[in-house]
């Protein structure tokens, strides 16, 4: 018997909205006491700051370019590989209980496996894998699919359906009636992408999720070695948890978020000093970044509004911690608990109200990088608690599900098994992490590349609609952590930004050739 | 708000060759593989999708000199639609089919298109096999 893996995931979630990473808004005991007896990482980043991209290299360990999902709505080709076939084929019992996002929401015409298995009400299918093999879908035995409210073809949709649907029209509707990201205001202050939901807790997908998990972990024998995946759907908007929980975080109450500029003035000139499209969305004069609102202009976002958005976030992250204490606590009275290794982490973050904006897009900084990130090694393995300031990635966690597993990390994967401390990261070379943003659709598109090095970030764009090419972007991160003062055109400032510029060149990895396509549009 | 996607591929065989296999409206269902049935009354196309869907089209162009194929499909989710099916020659014996969708709502341009998208690569297995 091996060492058994509990993988968490949240989705958009902020580094610091964990009690653990000096978040004041959540209590979040439950991750914590994680932190505490495990590793806790203080500077992870995301490959791609959006959903689709950033799942993809959390399964292959590779970056973007590499697995070629470039942007959301570029379905993961069904064949590429995945450390959970690895898994698998050493005898692991596998399971995806959540969001997995690999293959596109708006399937009409169930083009996809994962469609197939909800609307069928299946939860596995047999496909190809990357080495011209076949077995369960990238991996999985057992895919039990939600997303954000009871939204497309994934199967707490069908179940809310079926079981509660007078809970339909309960959610906030993610989707206005062009299938754009609805702008609609709601809530107490007219904010957008938030509704009161009515909803009763325990069939909100947050408690699912984790009914769902506790449920198949109960089918596992004690000699078992297994892989789950906990993937809520949580804090991404809709910011519509459920009515009753709202007392958790009051938000007439609370303190603005640090990385909001309350004077308007001194805002947009943050913003002026940084490339052309961050003004351009702030003004609404271009969105280019489709997973926000198209109507939503963000300089009409206001401080009580900011507010009411913080603590619904901060509701939804506390139901969070208390769903992962219920399965943790399964898992304790199963007998389990010196032989599972806990992950939890994070696809990417949230802008929360930085320089005045929310949700994500071409903008890479902390808000949308610096994610949570948390790995409490089974007991049985001796691992010393630690925290960890070099960089890693979360192209790092497929190798290290193999290093857990017993397996080599194969040659495709491009991380590095996660480091236990900082000098481990120091010998074993953490030194940079890359982030990357491609996006072109309806004639808009951005490109980017990012660095992160010795406490500095470093961006460079690509010839697009709102640039030419030469601009950029540098902050320093211990003199200025809400990177409001961009240093790439400044002369002290030019040695260091082109050995970084240098250095990002140098390590990218090699483009998918051929691109592989959009179609769809999330 | 308009939006349009293009998608093509390129194609070993002439464009007689390949018109010859696509170019009849009624028998889309040979190479879409989202779609089970397509039946012609007229200009009207009455597709039935694998998923159990059931639209109309308006067929607005069955061109055999241009190559050209351009219909209107017919939901209350679109206030506009275009799909155009163009195959163009390279030479004597390679050619380029383009599948063009063009919608208002633009985020439909996506989801039909997807389907275009589906069917181009479907041609392009079917071609080789035919090769």
């Amino acid at each position: 018997m091996g060492r058994k893996i509990l993988f968490i995931t949240t989705d958009q979630q902020r580094f610091d909205t964990l009690g653990c990473n000096g978040g004041i808004y959540s209590r979040t005991p439950v991750i914590d006491s994680l932190a505490a007896e495990g590793i806790r990482y203080e500077r992870a980043h995301p490959q791609s700051v959006v959903c689709m991209p950033s799942r993809a290299t959390i399964i292959t360990g590779q970056h973007p370019s590499t697995h070629g999902v470039w942007m959301n709505g570029v379905p993961m080709p069904i064949d590429a590989p995945s450390v959970v076939e690895e898994l698998s084929r050493a005898g692991y019992a596998t399971s995806l209980i959540g969001k997995s996002h690999f293959e596109p929401y708006v399937d009409p015409f169930n083009a996809f496996p994962e469609t197939r298995m909800a609307t069928s009400g299946t939860h596995s299918s047999i496909d190809p894998w990357y080495d011209g093999t076949t077995g369960p879908h990238r991996g999985f035995d057992y895919l039990e699919s939600a997303t954000h409210g009871p939204n497309g073809p994934l199967h707490y949709s069908v179940w809310i359906l079926n079981n509660h649907p007078e809970a339909l029209g309960m959610f906030y509707p993610v989707l206005d009636g062009n299938l754009e990201v609805n702008a609609m205001g709601g809530g107490d202050t007219g904010v957008v992408q938030v509704k009161n939901n009515p909803i009763d807790r325990e069939i909100y997908h947050t408690d699912w999720v984790a009914d769902r998990t506790i449920d198949w972990l109960r089918q596992r024998s004690d000699d078992e070695d297994w892989f789950c995946w906990m993937s809520f759907p949580d804090p991404h908007h809709p910011w519509d948890p459920p009515e009753s929980e709202l007392g958790r975080v009051p938000w007439r109450d609370i303190d603005l978020p640090e990385g909001y500029i309350e004077d308007a003035t001194k805002r947009e000139a943050v913003l002026a000093s940084k490339p052309r499209h961050w003004s351009e969305w702030y003004d609404g004069s271009l969105v280019s970044n489709f997973e926000a609102p198209l109507e939503w202009v963000p300089a009409t976002l206001t401080s009580d509004q900011l507010r009411e958005v913080t603590a619904k976030n901060a509701v939804e992250i506390e139901l969070i911690d208390e769903a992962i204490g219920r399965v943790l606590a399964m898992i304790e009275t199963s007998g389990w608990g010196d032989d599972v290794d806990v992950v939890f982490t994070t696809d990417h973050g949230e802008l929360g109200g930085d320089f005045g904006l929310m949700f994500k897009g071409p903008y890479h900084v902390d808000g949308l990088m610096r994610l949570p990130l948390i790995w409490r090694p089974a007991r049985s393995a001796h691992v010393e608690p630690a925290v960890v300031s070099r960089p890693v990635g979360l192209l790092d966690l497929a190798p290290t599900f193999s290093q857990i597993a017993g397996l080599a990390p194969n040659e495709w994967m491009e991380g590095k098994p996660l480091p236990v401390d900082d000098n481990d990261a120091q010998t074993r070379g953490f030194e940079r992490v890359l982030t990357e943003w491609d996006s072109e659709l309806f004639g808009v598109d951005v490109h980017m590349r990012t660095i992160y090095r010795d406490g500095l970030v470093c961006s460079i764009y690509a010839p697009g609609t709102s640039h030419d090419g030469s601009e950029g972007e540098l902050y320093d991160l211990q003199e200025d952590p809400l990177q409001q003062v961009n240093l790439f055109d400044d002369p002290g400032h030019r040695a260091v930004r082109d050995e970084l510029i240098d250095d990002l060149r140098a390590s990218q990895p090699e483009p998918k050739t051929p691109r592989l396509e959009v179609v769809a549009p999330v | 708000m308009l939006g349009a996607v293009r998608y093509q591929i390129t194609l070993p065989q002439s464009a007689e060759t390949v018109w010859d296999h696509i170019g009849d409206p009624a028998e889309q269902a040979k190479w879409v593989p989202d779609f089970a049935e397509t039946v012609v009354e007229g200009t009207t196309r009455t597709i039935t999708t694998v998923s159990g869907l059931t639209f109309n089209e308006e067929l607005l162009v069955v061109d055999p000199v241009l190559r050209r194929i351009q219909y209107r499909v017919d939901l209350p989710v679109l206030t506009f639609h275009r799909g155009t099916l163009d195959v163009i020659a390279l030479d004597d014996s390679s050619c380029v089919a383009v599948y063009a969708t063009d919608t208002d709502p633009r985020i439909m341009a996506l989801v039909i298109g997807a389907v275009t998208f589906r069917a181009l690569v479907e041609l392009g297995r079917q071609m080789e096999e035919m090769n």
